[in-house]
């Protein structure tokens, strides 16, 4: 929660009101004697008489405010926009550089990737990044109602003549398909609990091919049964094959 | 849990169920198999390729469903492609 109270820049030499320029530095997520480090190492600045923690806005001032940033005060510890990290280290003007750290330092390379890595990655961003849409939609639908197509998708619209392009999949042709693949769930389940059993509905790999291009023209089968010999019923006149 | 839906959300899925659909009549439908699938080439190495062997009822079974999609497809063709 913002409050109104904002922050300003006083002379490091006036001391008459040194209590109001006390803050405490907060890293987050940090143990005891950590270094702060600069672009990776977050923290939150409260200041210590008034307990409010230092905060911006995302976006800078307009033009006529000579885009600045408004610094303000929050009173929620937890909002997380009240954190910073330090994006470049300038030189004070007093000459005092501790460990030369206000040279201009080349950025280091950026480091390849696997693509594995980067494959997780994405699937990451892709689940935080849906798991944080909250906005709702017109023709937004739920998992559940996909696999029969009760709703299609808007894809254009004209008010003026009253036209519009409504993209529907072919609904008979989804319903034949959600009822084979329920009707496939159900023999594989059926077939599943069957087997359990010691029973045999569906007869394992059995193939019988006809060969139509013998000289004499009369078909003779080839079969394979891939479990059992003894059950291979084939073609008319056979050789059984067994591969068992 | 609702979400705004995109063509490539489920068309693949789709797509998949389809080819389901096709084995799950294959299975109800056909008994067994016949027939190499195409005239074969002079370079063709022969291979047992086979084809399907339909009977009456299945013929008509698998026309009917055939043009029940096609006939919903011509149905609502014009609403989703914008014809006028």
């Amino acid at each position: 929660m913002p409050t109104n109270q904002e922050f300003t820049t006083v002379n490091p030499a006036d001391e008459s009101r040194r209590n109001d320029t006390l803050f405490q530095l907060q890293i987050i997520d940090a143990h005891e004697g950590e270094a702060l480090k600069s672009l990776s190492g977050h923290f939150k600045l409260m200041h210590m008489p008034t307990r409010v923690l230092l905060w911006t806005h995302p976006t800078a001032l307009p033009e006529w405010a000579f885009g600045q940033q408004e610094v303000n005060g929050n009173k929620n510890a937890l909002d997380k926009t009240t954190s910073w990290f330090v994006d470049d280290i300038v030189a004070d003007g007093t000459g005092h550089d501790f460990r030369n750290r206000t040279v201009h330092v080349e950025p280091q390379k950026a480091k390849s990737r696997s693509f594995i890595k980067k494959f997780v990655e994405l699937q990451i961003l892709m689940l935080q990044h849906n798991a944080g849409l909250t906005a709702s939609h017109p023709y937004a639908s739920d998992p559940v109602e996909w696999p029969f197509c009760l709703s299609g998708v808007s894809f254009w619209t004209d008010n003026e003549t009253n036209q519009q392009i409504y993209m529907i999949g072919n609904l008979l042709g989804w319903w034949a398909c959600a009822i084979a693949l329920s009707v496939f769930v159900g023999i594989v389940g059926a077939d599943m609990l069957a087997r359990r059993r010691g029973l045999d509905p569906i007869e394992d790999g059995e193939l019988t091919i006809f060969r139509t291009d013998q000289a004499d023209g009369q078909a003779s089968g080839i079969g394979c049964t891939a479990t059992r010999a003894s059950s291979s019923v084939l073609g008319p006149s056979t050789t059984s094959l067994s591969t068992s | 849990m609702t979400r705004q839906k995109f063509l490539h959300h489920y068309l693949p899925a789709h797509l998949a169920s389809a080819l389901v659909a096709g084995s799950v009549l294959n299975f109800i439908l056909v008994e067994t198999v016949n027939y190499p699938v195409s005239a074969a080439g002079p370079r063709t190495r022969l291979r047992p390729a086979v084809r399907a062997k339909m009977n009456k009822v299945a013929w008509i079974a698998m026309l009917t469903v055939l043009a029940i999609v096609v006939a919903s497809w011509l149905w609502i063709a014009p609403l989703t492609y914008g014809l006028t």
